[in-house]
């Protein structure tokens, strides 16, 4: 069918003002394709004799211009309804998308993180079947490998093709007609109990089998729990019933069931917290614990100024503490923001943070600078391999630049240029860190098991960003919503980097332009301006830069990220 | 062939009413009665059967009791693509349906005359498009009947009232606002020339949205007070709309008209002055003043400088039209025009002039004028026995002089400048005039520009005097191609989506040469408004030439069938 005629009948649901066309002639998925074209014609019919009336023209003329076309999508309603459930959810899909690329740049989906997905999705109003398409598609694009949805209990308990009446080879367009019609019959059952569960049974079969991702899941759930023999045997009567006893399915991990009434996820201290918050960024921690150990995630509503470290809960341990820094960077005097806590049972936790900007005095503020400065230095320098931290144990790991994905013995930990890891794996421990266009750093490191360990990690340049574009080519355009994005938290850095040059009492000020290349990753950096001529700031400003990833240029040969800086001591 | 003195039905078929008119053989143009005995029939079908329908006011009737079989206003929807109406399982174009008013005038019209009649010029908004135009010439064609031309209504109306004002020079515009439809023209009337200086209009004007105002106010009124819509329902719908197309009626020639409801028990009388009437239609009525402004400034000139104005169209008799007309142009528009009659007059003649030159009323004009010029040379011969050695150049019998065409043309119609007095026995005639129609859409070619991208070239401006002939030279826009396609294209733009592809004319067989090869292409447009288009390779002189017809949409097989369809089914 073509998208067209989709798109015409989109257009006449929104200019009826119904959610469909088949709420617009009064029916349901239940009636068939020769009783919805009937009424249809029925329709046209109808409006013909209204074509003249001020109230219903519109319409009236639509319906007789398109008619075939609306005529078209009701001949393949499974498609239609499809397309209308994918507009509805298109709005939010967007928001989804990002939640998915995010979790995939690690390279990887494992099954606790695509269940977080999936329980995001659902907040966001999308359908399973939407979810599954969106994930299955972000997955294919990126090159990951994508699990296959996990079923319920009582999702994997019936037999759902039995309750269709079809075999297991069906396609899928007999499927929905087998369920229309199972459905149908299902209502008309006079015992309304009976009947409501008989629909119930229905739509569940039609929600596992109207999807093929969440189909072949059943299938396998199907084939590696019981032989298809008793499963047979076991086939619900045409009441729709499930199945008297389902054999429990393969557990996903052994996890013993915990006291009932206990709570699963505890959170120690104040739910909600204040803070003032000066030019430096203020830090807290949130400690926590679970029944038993479990992955988990955990993520910002407002991540520019409200980060929390680190991203997912240790599946090693039941007590664990996040670290989470508040940055001045919220744009009015006061920000609330909150971290959830999803783990993978689906307990959720929420504490909510309130950030309210302090005046600093010009004496704080030169200080703010000072330690900055201190910091760009220590790092620059990098001197140290090993700090042995004091307090609370656990390893930090601080990148220069930053980090697209830093790994513990093969297991993402994290990115950023500061990954705090609550819980390391102790003894010999593999270190990798990776971002683009520096070499990847490979460290074996000991962890030890009661101390903190602080790791600094200085990456190399792969290539010089010695990029300058020619007059030959094509200045692209960039999103400045993803550029703002990228250069936000890079701006500090940025500043650090010009602040080692930083004499008392000086404003500096100055631009840097980082040439993006069309793959929308950073391959020349341009600077001038006040302390450009150190060479330390040159060095450090070309590294920051060279961190910079946008996204891949539509057209053109190259884009430029502007970065003007004034950093008054 | 055509005998010179068969009847050339002349039809306005209009949005909500057709008229039929006639030229009788002393060259006098005659409205056409329908059976029931009036001079418009409503434009209006109603389907009873799968083979029976009834045109005209019977159908009216119908409306209330059976609306979703009625149609109406389907001149709204000629031209457009996917526009069918269904009816007992078949599928109706718009052509048909007006196939089926044709059908039903052409057939009273042989019954009243009690001969056949075969040929019609039948008349279209000057604003319509050439899909339009086509459309309506298809259901002629699919009445049966022989369509010589299809001319614009002003022009129509124009001949009407300026044939009896034939001599000066005037300068007329013509306000034709109908039920559907609306356009302003400015024509000018220069001897026998009969000359359309600018047109423009909108297809989606007219009477009905008078209508619909009313009825939006009154359905609304009926829902404050009951919750209850008489539009959601079509057959009180169709009951309420008559009774606001009559208040309306009533509005122009009283103050104040009521309108009652009577929808689902409730009752309701909802009265309405004309002035409500002129407030709730504001913005109507100063659409139609931006258009007749519009067309003044394209014509460049200002009201004063009109000599007439004429108003044509049932719904030029609501007050607030004449009033508004007559403040812009600050004199009261032209009388002794019937604005219901005119165009199907005006058609009739048109039909004369152009298909029937040797009509005994034309050749008893031509003898007179004859006649006549010997006489004055006789009379002044006698006055000045002589004074000038070179004798008087014959009158050119297509430019007669004023006072002759005056005294030619029945008497009592005389308004010419002469000072002749009439001659003693009623003589009958009608005086040939030339009409000179103007291109209501500009003409195009679709090219590729310097950036090989499309782009729409105009070729005949909008307004131009036809008959016209353009040449042009385009190139090869790439190298060694082989054909060139020349894209006819109707309508203001410079994309090609803007415009209406209405032809191709493709040139095969060329041999490969060069980027920049010339290439000619004609167009000239005939006074038929047939577009001849010709593609000329310079250098090799091959050419093609091929007519650019409008198209109403119909294939020729579909326009057969739908004619057999036609010609059994029963029009009462």
């Amino acid at each position: 069918m073509s998208g067209k005629n989709l798109e015409l009948a989109h257009e006449f649901s929104t200019l009826v003002g119904a959610s469909d066309l088949l709420a617009y002639l009064g029916m349901d998925h239940t009636a068939s394709v020769d009783e919805l074209r009937a009424k249809l014609k029925e329709k046209r019919k109808y409006m013909q004799g209204m074509q003249s009336n001020p109230k219903y023209k519109k319409q009236a003329l639509f319906m007789i211009k398109h008619f075939s076309a609306l005529d078209a999508v009701l001949q393949t309603p499974l498609e239609y309804i499809d397309d209308v459930r994918r507009r509805q959810e298109s709005e939010h899909l967007p928001v989804l998308e990002m939640t998915i690329k995010g979790v995939l740049k690690g390279g990887r989906l494992t099954g606790e993180q695509a269940e977080f997905l999936r329980h995001q999705a659902g907040e966001l109003g999308i359908s399973e079947q939407t979810f599954q398409e969106t994930l299955d598609r972000l997955c294919t694009e990126m090159g990951v490998a994508a699990p296959l949805p996990e079923l319920s209990e009582s999702e994997k308990a019936s037999d759902h093709y039995a309750v269709l009446g079809v075999n297991n080879a069906a396609s899928r367009d007999s499927i929905y007609d087998a369920y229309r019609t199972a459905y149908r019959e299902a209502k008309g059952t006079p015992e309304p109990a009976a009947a409501r569960s008989r629909m119930e049974a229905a739509d569940q079969a039609w929600r596992v089998l109207g999807d093929p991702r969440t189909r072949e899941a059943y299938d396998l759930a199907r084939q590696s729990t019981a032989p298809p023999a008793t499963q047979r045997e076991s086939t619900p009567t045409p009441s729709g019933a499930k199945a008297p006893t389902a054999p429990p399915v393969r557990q996903r991990t052994a996890m013993p069931d915990t006291v009932p009434g206990a709570p699963r996820l505890e959170i120690f201290g104040e739910p909600v917290r204040r803070f003032g918050v000066a030019n430096s960024p203020v830090h807290d921690e949130i400690r926590l614990r679970t029944a038993m150990p479990m992955n988990g995630f955990v993520t910002s509503t407002a991540p520019e100024w409200l980060r929390v470290e680190p991203a997912h809960l240790s599946p090693t341990t039941n007590e664990q503490t996040l670290r989470v820094t508040i940055l001045p960077e919220f744009e009015e005097a006061e920000a609330t923001g909150a971290i959830h806590i999803v783990t993978e049972r689906g307990d959720r936790a929420q504490i909510v943070f309130e950030a309210k900007r302090r005046k600093i005095r010009p004496v704080t503020a030169f200080l703010a600078v000072a330690a900055i400065l201190a910091i760009g230095l220590a790092v620059l320098l990098g001197s140290m391999n090993t700090i042995q931290g004091g307090g609370q144990p656990g390893l930090t790991i601080q990148i220069d630049p930053s980090a697209d994905d830093v790994l513990l013995n093969s297991q993402s930990v994290g990115s950023g240029s500061v990954v705090y890891v609550a819980n390391p794996p102790t003894g010999g421990v593999k270190l990798r860190v990776s971002q683009r266009n520096f070499r990847t750093y490979e460290q074996q490191i000991t962890v030890p098991a009661d101390q903190a360990l602080e790791v600094p990690v200085m990456l190399e340049l792969t290539e010089a960003m010695d990029f300058k574009p020619t007059a030959q080519m094509i200045q692209g355009t960039l999103d400045q919503e993803v550029v703002q994005k990228v250069m936000k938290p890079r701006s500090k850095a940025m500043d650090a980097c010009i602040a080692i040059a930083a004499e008392p009492g000086k404003t500096m000020s100055g631009t840097v332009r980082i040439h993006i290349r069309q793959s929308g990753r950073a391959q020349g950096v341009e600077m001038e301006g006040d302390g450009i001529n150190d060479p330390r700031v040159r060095t450090c400003l070309t590294r920051q830069a060279a961190a910079v990833y946008v996204h891949p240029l539509e057209e053109g040969d190259y884009a430029t990220v502007r970065y003007d800086y004034q950093v008054t001591p | 062939m055509a005998t010179d003195d068969e009847i050339v039905l002349g039809i306005d078929l209009g949005t909500t009413f057709s008229a039929m008119a006639h030229v009788n053989r002393y060259g006098k143009p005659e409205i056409i009665t329908n059976a029931e005995g009036f001079q418009t029939t409503p434009s209006v079908v109603h389907f009873y059967d799968e083979d029976a329908c009834i045109v005209g006011e019977e159908a009216v009737k119908m409306v209330v009791i059976d609306p979703h079989n009625v149609v109406r206003f389907i001149k709204r929807h000629m031209g457009e693509e996917d526009f069918t109406l269904d009816f007992f399982g078949r599928d109706y174009t718009p052509q048909e349906v007006s196939a089926l008013i044709l059908r039903k005038l052409k057939e009273d019209a042989e019954e009243l005359l009690g001969v056949d009649v075969n040929d019609a010029v039948i008349t279209v908004p000057a604003y319509f498009n050439s899909a339009q135009r086509g459309a309506t010439a298809e259901a002629g064609q699919i009445a049966g009947l022989n369509v010589l031309s299809i001319i614009n209504e002003p022009t129509a109306a124009a001949i009407a009232y300026g044939l009896d004002r034939i001599g000066g020079k005037r300068k007329l515009l013509v306000f034709d606002l109908g039920g559907g439809t609306f356009d302003v023209t400015v024509m000018e009337i220069r001897g026998t020339r009969l000359t359309t200086i600018a047109s423009d209009g909108n297809a989606e004007l007219g009477g009905k949205d008078w209508d619909d105002r009313l009825l939006n106010h009154v359905a609304e009124q009926f829902y404050e007070k009951f919750q209850l819509d008489p539009r959601d329902d079509a057959a009180p719908y169709q009951e309420l709309y008559e009774r606001c197309l009559n208040a309306k009626i009533s509005l122009s020639s009283k103050e104040r008209a009521v309108i009652p409801v009577n929808y689902r028990g409730q009752r309701m009388v909802v009265p309405i002055t004309r002035t409500e009437f002129e407030e709730l239609t504001r913005d109507l009525v100063e659409q139609c003043e931006d258009t007749a402004n519009i067309v003044l400034e394209k014509a460049r000139l200002r009201w004063e400088d009109l000599d007439d104005v004429l108003l044509v169209g049932g719904s030029t008799r609501m007050p607030m039209i004449s009033n508004l007309l007559e403040s812009l142009a600050g004199k009261p528009p032209a009388e002794g025009v019937n604005p219901d009659e005119c165009v199907a007059l005006g058609a009739s003649l048109a039909g004369v002039f152009r298909h029937r030159p040797n009509h005994p009323a034309l050749l008893a004009q031509r003898q007179q004028m004859v006649s006549r010029a010997k006489e004055v040379k006789r009379e002044e011969r006698k006055v000045e026995p002589a004074p000038q050695s070179a004798p008087q150049p014959a009158p050119d019998p297509n430019r007669p002089k004023a006072a002759a065409i005056g005294l030619a043309y029945g008497g009592s119609l005389v308004a010419g400048s002469g000072s002749q007095k009439p001659p003693e026995e009623p003589t009958f005639g009608l005086p040939g005039v030339t009409i000179e129609d103007a291109t209501t859409h500009p003409l195009g070619i679709v090219v590729l520009d310097r950036n090989r991208e499309e782009r729409v070239v105009e070729l005949i401006p909008q307004g131009t005097r036809v008959p016209h002939r353009y040449k042009g030279r385009f190139a090869y826009a790439y190298e060694n191609m082989t054909a060139v396609r020349v894209e006819v294209t109707e309508g203001v733009g410079e994309r090609r989506d803007e415009v209406t592809v209405i032809g191709k004319v493709e040139l095969t067989g060329l041999p490969p040469r060069p980027r920049g090869t010339p290439i000619e292409v004609i167009y000239s447009y005939g006074v038929d408004q047939i577009l001849q288009v010709r593609v000329i390779d310079v250098e090799t002189g091959k050419e093609k030439e091929a007519q650019i017809q409008f198209q109403g949409g119909m294939t020729a097989d579909q326009l057969s069938r739908a004619r057999s369809h036609m010609r059994n089914m029963n029009v009462d």
